[in-house]
């Protein structure tokens, strides 16, 4: 008797198997999935290092470069032994220690630190990364190290850093009108400006950013969000650059209040973890030797600035599968909506109680705070989603991967919200004695809302059944050659999908959107058919 | 402390304030004794061998001494048999690049010991030396010779590498000139012709977790994107195979559950649980696979399993 198919194994039953479940999805083998083949330098790498004659170093690829530079930094050069970036390709071990049971996970995957990794990801992306922390724990370090690793000197980053202080003006920030050009400018047009040198540099350092004076702050929020300088109606157009900024805390305070709009422009926020003590023999080894990481730099790991622009062009090719991005759009769904914030559907947003400056608990029948909506002041703008997509790429790239991953998303998300996301503190869903360390614990927050939000898109199977993304694939394949008959037939298709909607009750954010969406299509043939019917 | 030679000596002189710091740096648990030792019984004698300036050649061998004896290349009291070993060949070597050279012989030496044996890794160096001067890239010259020793996951790389080298290398490395690289008969050395048999068992691989195997329950077999894997619902290992050797490597691009939704068991062959294969036109009655109960084959390679045993069977067919 012939057998055509084994009886399915199952896989092993460990306390993490909705993250197995969840990685099914994005599967993709007919997308062409190359498996890699055995190379030559899978044979000659190895424990003993790596090969990197200069010849051999111009072959290496970009991704491969950016983990090489990685692991030079937290083998070589910051001590920073944590793994706070955890993934899991076998079920890991796991304890639970002390009386509140904290749990620790031995990740049986490479797993990253992120005072180290989200910094990287930000330069290759050029984005703007805040670091926070108490004085003395590397920030400026590290920043100095991507600044080097980007092809400058120790010298000339040193000499790009702006450092923050109460008696910074915008002429120090960006530079001075010659006096020469100002006593025989006839116009503002003749006016020449001695502009600072770090404005063009493709790595940027402020340090202390929240000790800048609020209207020097306004000059270096139009350099970060508009990449261009102006003093005296005079332009200088920055080159695409990595911003990195330090703070002292991240409450914003500090000397001055960091402006809101400033405080938006930053992309992730990374904090700098404690110092380990058991390795003050690795800073007793540095005062012997008289060396610091900044000197040590090996040659192998500066990008050129052709190659950043490369890398940050391949980053952008990462794909997202669809299957993912409808977790990403649930997700962030379930964050805007705020029901009883206004009459108008559109409007029934937490954006729209915050512009007018009516607080959450003006509203009797507010969430009680145990949804996830519940747990934020606010949702994500256009920016911020943004944001989270090109560093999720960049993670996969950086992991070698053909594609984002589940896992890459759900690591991310907590450093590019960290400060984008408002937490609705006062929500009982933190009064739980359980979820009392989420108030602080910002990424274990966000990571959880995100599981949440997870379980809640499979329970709701929308993986399998979504008619809201069917309708809007039949709509984006096109309008032309459509016929009256078939736009009423959609048209009936849009009005039951909402009649469905009716009948379930409560409106949930991601509801929300979905029948604003279906509203939209609705609009859309409804002005087409206005159209077949106009031309008869 | 041991005593270098005269060369050895000047440039640990010339370089003792880099070297001191890298010992320190890398040096950690490294018993200085024995590093003396290391630098005059292995070093020494192949600093001695080499004409022109040795500073890169000796720093490389330094640092080989830091890295190496935490991985054992490098003997505490007496030479390992790497460092015989490189000692007597690395001098036959073309030293234009010493890092990059010694580094990756180094490390392709400890993945060959690690993967098949001492001894092989030793043979493959020396087989690699014979030819070092002759072949125009020493590294994938080093790829070849690593796939006839055993290293059957090399195999596609090693073809590729022998397609550019001509004829008469090709000859010098494998024992022809033109190779056929026809993958159904993989399990047919390279000079054979004659047309092949029926299917047989070729080896098996794998056992059980407790006596050293990977797999703690018996394994199953599948075919993903031209690839062989065999899981056993906890971890994964890709089969490679052919007449040169059989290996389980670990497989980090296959997750248990991909192999489940899109493995595949293959088309154009077949086993009954009796231990019958058919494969193509051809089938046979094989005792050692009675209980059989997947199958699954990749370009010439099969791969079957038992219900009730922690191995996977090699399956091939051979010159008749």
């Amino acid at each position: 008797m012939t057998r055509q198919g084994a009886a399915p194994l199952k896989p092993a039953d460990t306390p993490m198997s909705r993250f197995t479940k969840v990685s099914e999805a994005p599967t993709n083998p007919r997308a062409g999935t190359k498996r890699r083949r055995f190379d030559v330098a899978d044979l000659y790498s190895g424990p003993l290092g790596d090969v990197s004659e200069s010849t051999e170093a111009a072959a290496i690829p970009l991704d491969e470069k950016l983990r090489q530079a990685y692991f030079w930094i937290v083998n070589k050069a910051i001590i920073s032994p944590f793994y706070d970036i955890e993934y899991l390709e076998d079920p890991p071990p796991t304890f639970s220690l002390g009386e509140r049971k904290v749990k620790v996970t031995l990740p049986s995957s490479q797993s990253y630190s992120s005072y180290v990794l989200m910094p990287l990801l930000n330069l290759a992306v050029r984005r703007r990364c805040l670091l926070v922390g108490g004085p003395g724990r590397g920030k400026t370090v590290i920043a100095t190290l991507l600044g080097i690793m980007s092809g400058y000197s120790l010298k000339e980053i040193k000499k790009g850093i702006q450092h923050g202080q109460p008696q910074m003006t915008i002429a120090d920030l960006l530079g001075n009108p010659l006096p020469s050009s100002m006593v025989n400018a006839k116009s503002m047009d003749d006016i020449v400006i001695a502009w600072r040198k770090w404005l063009g540099m493709r790595v940027k350092i402020i340090d202390e950013y929240n000790r800048i004076p609020t209207r020097t702050q306004s000059a270096l929020l139009t350099v970060m969000a508009d990449n261009y300088a102006e003093v005296y109606d005079q332009i200088f157009e920055c080159p695409d650059a990595a911003w990195f900024l330090t703070a002292n805390d991240d409450a914003g305070g500090g000397t001055y209040q960091v402006i809101e709009a400033l405080r938006d422009r930053i992309d992730i926020v990374v904090k700098a973890l404690h110092f380990n003590t058991r390795f003050i023999s690795e800073l007793l080894q540095r005062i012997e030797e008289g060396v610091s990481p900044e000197d040590m730099v090996p040659p192998e790991i500066v990008f050129t600035e052709p190659e950043l622009a490369r890398m940050e062009k391949e980053i952008r090719q990462v794909p997202i599968s669809d299957s993912l991005r409808r977790r990403i759009e649930f997700f962030a769904s379930e964050l805007e909506f705020f029901e009883p914030g206004a009459r108008q559907l559109e409007y029934m947003t937490k954006d729209t109680i915050k512009v007018a400056g009516v607080p959450f608990e003006a509203f009797s029948d507010a969430d009680d705070g145990t949804s996830i909506g519940g747990q934020t002041r606010n949702g994500l703008s256009v920016r911020a989603l943004m944001t989270c997509l090109v560093f999720a790429k960049a993670l996969a790239y950086f992991r070698g991967n053909p594609e984002v991953t589940f896992d890459d998303v759900r690591q991310i998300l907590p450093f590019v919200l960290h400060d984008k996301l408002v937490q609705n503190r006062d929500a009982s869903f933190f009064n739980s004695p359980d979820n009392e360390a989420l108030r602080s614990d910002l990424v274990s927050w966000i990571r959880h809302i995100f599981d949440r939000s997870n379980q809640e898109f499979d329970r709701l199977g929308r993986e399998q059944g979504d008619q809201v993304a069917t309708l809007l694939t039949q709509f984006e394949a096109g309008l032309e050659g459509l016929e009256e008959r078939e736009v009423e037939k959609r048209l009936g298709t849009i009005e039951r999908a909402l009649r469905a909607i009716e009948k379930g009750g409560k409106l949930y954010g991601h509801l929300f959107d979905d029948v604003l969406t279906l509203k939209y299509l609705h609009q859309r043939y409804t002005n087409y058919r206005a159209w077949l019917r106009c031309r008869g | 402390m041991s005593r270098v030679g005269e060369r050895l000596g000047a440039v640990l002189a010339d370089r003792r304030k880099q070297l001191n710091m890298r010992f320190r740096r890398e040096g950690r648990g490294v018993d200085h004794d024995a590093f003396s030792g290391y630098l005059a019984r292995t070093v020494d004698p192949i600093v001695e061998q080499v004409e022109g300036d040795v500073t890169a050649l000796v720093e490389v061998l330094f640092d080989l001494g830091l890295a190496g004896g935490r991985r054992g290349l490098i003997g505490q009291t007496e030479a390992t048999p790497f460092e015989v070993a490189l000692s007597t060949q690395l001098p036959r070597f073309p030293l234009e690049t010493p890092r990059r050279l010694v580094i990756s012989l180094g490390n392709a030496y400890d993945r060959l010991r690690n993967a098949l044996s001492e001894a092989t890794a030793t043979h493959w160096l020396t087989a690699l030396a014979d030819v070092a001067t002759v072949v125009p890239n020493v590294l994938e010259a080093g790829l070849i010779l690593a796939w006839t020793h055993g290293l059957a996951e090399a195999r596609e790389a090693a073809l590729a590498s022998l397609e550019r080298l001509t004829p008469a290398l090709r000859q010098r490395l494998v024992g022809v000139e033109q190779v056929d690289a026809d993958p159904g008969r993989r399990f047919a050395p390279l000079d054979a012709e004659n047309a092949l048999g029926p299917p047989t068992v070729i080896t098996r691989l794998g056992g059980f977790l407790g006596f050293g195997g990977p797999f703690a329950s018996p394994p199953e077999v599948r075919a993903l994107d031209g690839h062989l894997y065999a899981t056993d619902g906890e971890v994964v290992r890709e089969i490679f195979a052919d007449v040169y050797g059989a290996r389980l490597c670990r497989a980090p691009s296959a997750t248990v559950l991909e192999l489940l939704d899109h493995g595949v068991m293959s088309e154009g062959v077949r086993v009954t649980r009796y231990g019958t294969v058919k494969w193509g036109k051809q089938s046979a009655k094989l005792a050692a696979l009675d209980g059989a109960n997947t199958i699954a084959a990749v370009d010439g390679l099969a791969a079957v399993t038992l219900k009730r045993s922690h191995y996977v069977f090699i399956v091939g067919r051979v010159p008749a």
